[in-house]
């Protein structure tokens, strides 16, 4: 039950992208289609992970006054690994993420997990917090990517062949003719919208079950 | 004296998680150094097929220069591959940038035979609009194609300019400083194409 709980606050009820708003810099910038947003989201799990995990295994060494400059230096070096291994083997995924790479070093989700998990509980403990937070902040990428390509250039899934390099480059959908189109979805002002529009109903549907619960109750 | 303890101590184990990323950072550039400039070269070579047949590409030898020349829309150093018959440039592949694009710079890929005629053009880079100006790529549509067998005779050369200013080629609704910017740049590299003989021998 207490595993439950850990895994539905991380995933829906704190997320951080749409509670917490985190992290939103890469979130609106790099959410134009669905594959950026998953290669990003991707790259930021992979990241919180393997930083919370080292935090947590030096914890008793990393001296209280000091901790801010150690952390920074961890995720500031695990990002650039990241980046070159992307550089190196995934070079199309490299191509189209850009900049934003090294700019994970900035998001604040990551040192923000590190400091109020990592540097407090067990190995086991933030390793699935770096796990789980960043697939929350995934799956929030997903929702406004999908969208935003949907409204925007028609297509989803366009460019799957970056991630999975088995497929052939025309495996997409397209769903809107070019005619129909919004390209407000795809530009910055549109990305707000839909990020307000994203949390409106979260909310709406965390209010609606919250409701259903209190009429069992008073019943 | 405890004071002066406790900074020493902090800096000693600041120093050791230094040397500890240090080494796995040189680790691992160490582990993809030769990956990642195979890769590079590989997208050049890519970028070369793409703006002239290879079957063409292959009859010909190759040698790459760095030049800076104002007509090629910065004064960074651009790449310039030329293709050699019998001791003598025949064609010239050239890295441009068109400067005034509608958000930031464009970067094309140009190749021309030395007497102007136009073999292919791409573009490597934008940040133009979605929807609008975008356009220009290949994976959007075919504009970019037409410039194909153009030939420019001078800077007053009509013949390469949009239509709305007495040119040959068509501009697409909705934008126009985009290809006026890409149009210009494909000109002003090709008279630099031209002006190759002339820059090469002066060097000499």
């Amino acid at each position: 039950m207490k595993w439950n709980d850990f895994f539905k606050k991380r995933l829906w009820y704190n997320n951080s992208s749409l509670v917490q708003l985190l992290g939103l810099c890469p979130v609106l910038a790099m959410t134009t289609n669905v594959v950026n947003s998953i290669g990003l989201g991707i790259a930021t799990t992979f990241i919180l992970t393997i930083t919370n995990t080292i935090i947590s295994m030096f914890k008793y060494i990393i001296p209280k006054n000091i901790r801010i400059p150690i952390f920074m230096l961890i995720v500031s070096s695990t990002v650039t690994c990241i980046e070159m291994i992307l550089h190196a083997y995934q070079f199309n995924l490299y191509k189209s993420l850009g900049v934003f790479i090294p700019l994970i070093v900035t998001n604040c989700i990551v040192i923000g997990r590190a400091e109020s998990i990592a540097y407090q509980s067990s190995i086991l403990v933030s390793f699935f917090d770096g796990l789980l937070t960043g697939l929350g902040s995934t799956l929030a990428m997903f929702c406004m990517g999908s969208i935003r390509e949907i409204l925007g250039h028609g297509t989803f899934l366009f460019g799957i062949n970056k991630i999975f390099n088995i497929l052939e480059n025309n495996y997409f959908f397209t769903i809107l003719n070019r005619n129909e189109i919004m390209i407000l979805a795809v530009s910055p002002p549109g990305g707000f919208l839909i990020l307000g529009f994203l949390i409106a109903f979260k909310n709406f549907l965390d209010k609606r079950k919250n409701k259903k619960y209190e009429c069992k109750k008073t019943l | 004296m405890k004071h002066f303890i406790k900074i020493l101590k902090s800096s000693f184990i600041m120093s050791i998680f230094s040397i500890l990323s240090l080494c796995v950072v040189e680790y691992i550039n160490y582990i993809t150094k030769n990956q990642i400039t195979n890769q590079k070269e590989q997208e050049k070579q890519i970028f070369i097929q793409q703006v002239i047949p290879h079957d063409l590409y292959n009859t010909y030898k190759v040698k790459k220069y760095l030049v800076s020349n104002s007509l090629l829309g910065d004064a960074k150093k651009h790449s310039l591959w030329m293709l050699l018959k019998n001791e003598t440039v025949k064609i010239a592949i050239v890295e441009s940038t068109a400067p005034d694009g509608y958000s930031g710079s464009i970067y094309i890929l140009v190749a021309a035979y030395l007497n102007g005629k136009i073999i292919g053009v791409r573009v490597l880079s934008h940040k133009e609009t979605p929807g609008i100006g975008d356009k220009i790529d290949l994976s959007i549509s075919n504009w970019i194609t037409k410039f194909k067998n153009l030939s420019v005779k001078n800077v007053e050369d009509n013949h390469v300019l949009l239509k709305k200013y007495g040119g040959e080629i068509e501009q697409f609704t909705g934008a126009t400083i985009t290809p006026q910017a890409v149009t210009n740049a494909i000109k002003r590299t090709v008279i630099f194409i031209k002006k190759i003989p002339l820059i090469f021998s002066l060097e000499r």
